[in-house]
C-alpha cells in the first residue's frame, strides 16, 4: 500500500475509535447529568459517580472472587459438556435425514421454552448443587453446536469426499481428515455461539435459580434494596460478558488465520 | 438440509449474508411425517419421565389442566397479559430496530462505529437488566415490556442490517439505471429484497421477546404466564406448571411455523 493509503486507513480507524469513545462517554455523561439535574430518580436510576466507588470496593471483596470463581467454573464445565455432546449429536443428525427433519421441529418448540422449568426435576435428582445449572447450560450450548456441526458437515463441497475416495481413504479417515476440517468454517461459529450462550446462560440461570455467582449477586443486591450496589453488580456482569465474547472472537480469528496457512 | 432457526443466526453472525444452504422444496410427506414422529416421541419421553418422577406432571394431566385453564379463565388472563406485553415490547423493538437498521445499512462508517458497540451489547445477558427495570418502572407491565424490548432489539438490528447490506449490488445498479429514487426505490427494490431478512428477524425477535417477558414475569410481575409458572412451582402444582410449559411450547411453535412459512413463500 502506498503511504497515503496507509495514512487514510489509519485516519479512518482513528475516526471510528473517536466516535465510539464519544458515544460511550456521551451515554455515561448524559446519565450522570440527568441524575444530577433530577430529570431521573436518584434511587431508581442511580448515577455513574455513585456506582464507581461501589465497583472498586466490590472488586476487592472476597465475595466477588468467590462469585467469579463459581460463575467461571460453571460456565466452562457447562460449555465443555455441551460442546462435546453437541458435536456428537450434530454428527448423528447429519447422518440420518429423518432425524434432521425431526430436529427442526424440536428446535422450534424448544426455542421458547424456558429450560428452567426442568430445574425442579434436576433439583430433586442432584440436590442444591451447581449441577442443575451446569446441566441446563450444557443443554443450551448443545443446540447451536449440534446445528452448526450438522450444517457444516452437510455443506462440504462434494469434490472433497470424492478426493478422499480416490486417495483410498477408509470411511473414518475420510471423515476426520477430510470432511470435518472442511466443515470447520461453519462449525466454528456454532462453537462461538455456544460459548456466548454458556456465558449468558450461566449468568441468567444464576440470576433466577442459584445462591452464588455473578448473576445471583445482581438479584441479591436488588432484594436487599441496594440500588447503587445492584448497578455496580450489573456493570461487573456486563464487563465479564463482554470480555468473554472478545476472548472467543480472538480465538476465532486465530483459528481462521491458522486455517489459511 | 432445509432451513433451521439457529443456522440463520450463523448467517447473521458470519456477516456475509449469503445463505449457507438453499432450502429444498419439501413434500407433504417429508414435512408431515417427521413432525408427527417428533410430537409422538416427545410425548413418549415426557410420559416416561412423569412415570419415574412425581415432579414431572404427565402430559395428559398438563393437557387437561390447560384446557380447564382456558375454560376457567386463569390461562386466558395469563396469556392475554403475557402476549400483550410481548407484542408491545416486540412491536416497539421491531419499529425502532428497522429504523436503526436502515440508518446503519446506509453508512459504512456508522456500521464500523456501531458494530463493536452492538456486539458488546449483544454479549451481555440482558436478564440482568431486569432488576434495574423493576427499580425504574416498578412492578408494572412496563418493566416486562421494556425487558422484551431490550432483548429483541439486538437480534432485530443485527439481522435486518445484515439483510439490507447483503442486497446484491446488481439490484442497486438496476434501480440506478431505472432512475428510481427515494421512496419508489425503497418500495420496489430495497423492501422486497430485504423482506426475507426482516421476516427472519421478526421470527427470532418474537421468540426472544416471548422468553424474556416470561422470565421477567417469573422474577417479578403482577400477572402473566411466568407468574403462574412461579406460583405453581412454589406450590409444587406440577400439573399447572407443565400446562403452562405446554402452552408456551405451542405458542412458540405456532408463531415460528407461521412466520417461517410466510418467509419461505415470500423468498421464492
Amino acid at each position: 500500500m502506498t503511504r497515503s493509503l496507509w495514512a487514510r486507513r489509519g485516519l479512518g480507524q482513528a475516526a471510528v475509535l473517536v466516535c465510539q469513545v464519544c458515544v460511550v462517554a456521551g451515554m455515561i455523561g448524559v446519565w450522570e447529568l440527568a441524575s444530577q439535574r433530577q430529570w431521573i430518580d436518584r434511587l431508581a436510576w442511580s448515577r455513574p459517580s455513585a456506582i464507581w466507588p461501589r465497583l472498586e470496593s466490590t472488586i476487592r471483596s472476597d465475595t466477588f472472587l468467590e462469585d467469579l470463581r463459581v460463575t467461571a467454573t460453571s460456565m466452562s464445565i457447562g460449555f465443555l459438556i455441551g460442546a462435546t455432546l453437541g458435536f456428537a449429536v450434530g454428527i448423528v443428525v447429519w447422518r440420518f435425514t429423518l432425524i434432521q427433519r425431526m430436529a427442526e421441529y424440536v428446535l422450534m418448540a424448544l426455542q421458547a421454552v424456558p429450560f428452567m422449568v426442568f430445574y425442579p426435576l434436576l433439583l430433586a435428582v442432584f440436590g442444591l448443587t451447581r449441577t442443575p445449572v451446569i446441566i441446563l447450560v450444557a443443554a443450551g450450548v448443545l443446540i447451536p453446536v449440534a446445528v452448526n456441526v450438522s450444517l457444516g458437515l452437510g455443506n462440504v463441497s462434494p469434490h472433497l469426499p470424492k478426493l478422499a475416495e480416490s486417495l483410498r481413504c477408509g470411511p473414518l479417515t475420510a471423515f476426520w481428515k477430510v470432511r470435518l476440517p472442511a466443515a470447520m468454517p461453519l462449525i466454528f461459529p456454532g462453537i462461538q455461539l455456544g460459548f456466548i450462550y454458556a456465558v449468558v446462560g450461566t449468568i441468567g440461570m444464576e440470576f433466577i435459580l442459584a445462591s452464588k455467582g455473578l448473576g445471583f449477586r445482581v438479584g441479591a443486591s436488588y432484594r436487599h434494596f441496594q440500588p447503587d450496589q445492584m448497578y455496580a453488580d450489573i456493570v461487573i456482569v456486563c464487563v465479564f460478558a463482554i470480555l468473554a465474547s472478545v476472548l472467543i472472537k480472538m480465538v476465532g480469528r486465530f483459528v481462521s488465520v491458522a486455517d489459511l496457512q | 438440509m432445509s432451513e433451521m432457526v439457529v443456522p440463520d443466526l450463523v448467517r447473521a453472525s458470519t456477516s456475509t449474508g449469503e445463505p449457507a444452504v438453499k432450502p429444498a422444496r419439501p413434500t407433504w410427506q417429508s414435512r408431515g411425517l417427521p413432525a408427527l414422529i417428533t410430537i409422538a416421541l416427545t410425548l413418549a419421553i415426557w410420559l416416561l419421565l412423569s412415570l419415574r418422577s412425581p415432579l414431572v406432571a404427565p402430559p395428559q394431566a398438563a393437557f387437561v389442566e390447560a384446557i380447564n385453564g382456558l375454560r376457567d379463565g386463569w390461562l386466558r388472563t395469563a396469556l392475554a397479559s403475557t402476549l400483550g406485553s410481548v407484542l408491545v415490547g416486540f412491536g416497539a423493538a421491531f419499529i425502532t430496530g428497522l429504523f436503526v437498521a436502515m440508518v446503519l445499512a446506509s453508512s459504512n462508517f456508522l456500521r464500523r462505529v456501531f458494530d463493536p458497540l452492538l456486539a458488546a451489547y449483544g454479549a451481555i445477558p440482558r436478564v440482568v437488566f431486569f432488576p434495574a427495570l423493576l427499580s425504574i418502572f416498578g412492578l408494572s407491565a412496563t418493566s416486562k415490556q421494556a425487558m422484551g424490548y431490550l432483548s429483541a432489539i439486538y437480534p432485530l438490528i443485527v439481522t435486518v442490517t445484515a439483510g439490507i447490506v447483503s442486497i446484491p449490488p446488481a439490484l442497486n445498479k438496476l434501480s440506478a439505471s431505472l432512475r428510481l429514487r427515494g421512496f419508489k426505490r425503497f418500495r420496489l427494490v430495497v423492501a422486497p429484497a430485504a423482506l426475507p431478512s426482516v421476516l427472519l428477524a421478526a421470527r427470532l425477535g418474537f421468540s426472544i421477546a416471548l422468553i424474556s417477558v416470561i422470565i421477567s414475569e417469573y422474577f417479578g410481575a403482577r400477572s402473566g404466564l411466568g407468574v403462574v409458572l412461579s406460583e405453581s412451582y412454589a406450590r409444587l402444582n406440577t400439573d399447572r406448571m407443565y400446562a403452562v410449559v405446554l402452552t408456551i411450547a405451542v405458542i412458540a411453535t405456532v408463531t415460528n411455523m407461521g412466520l417461517w412459512s410466510l418467509q419461505r413463500r415470500l423468498s421464492r
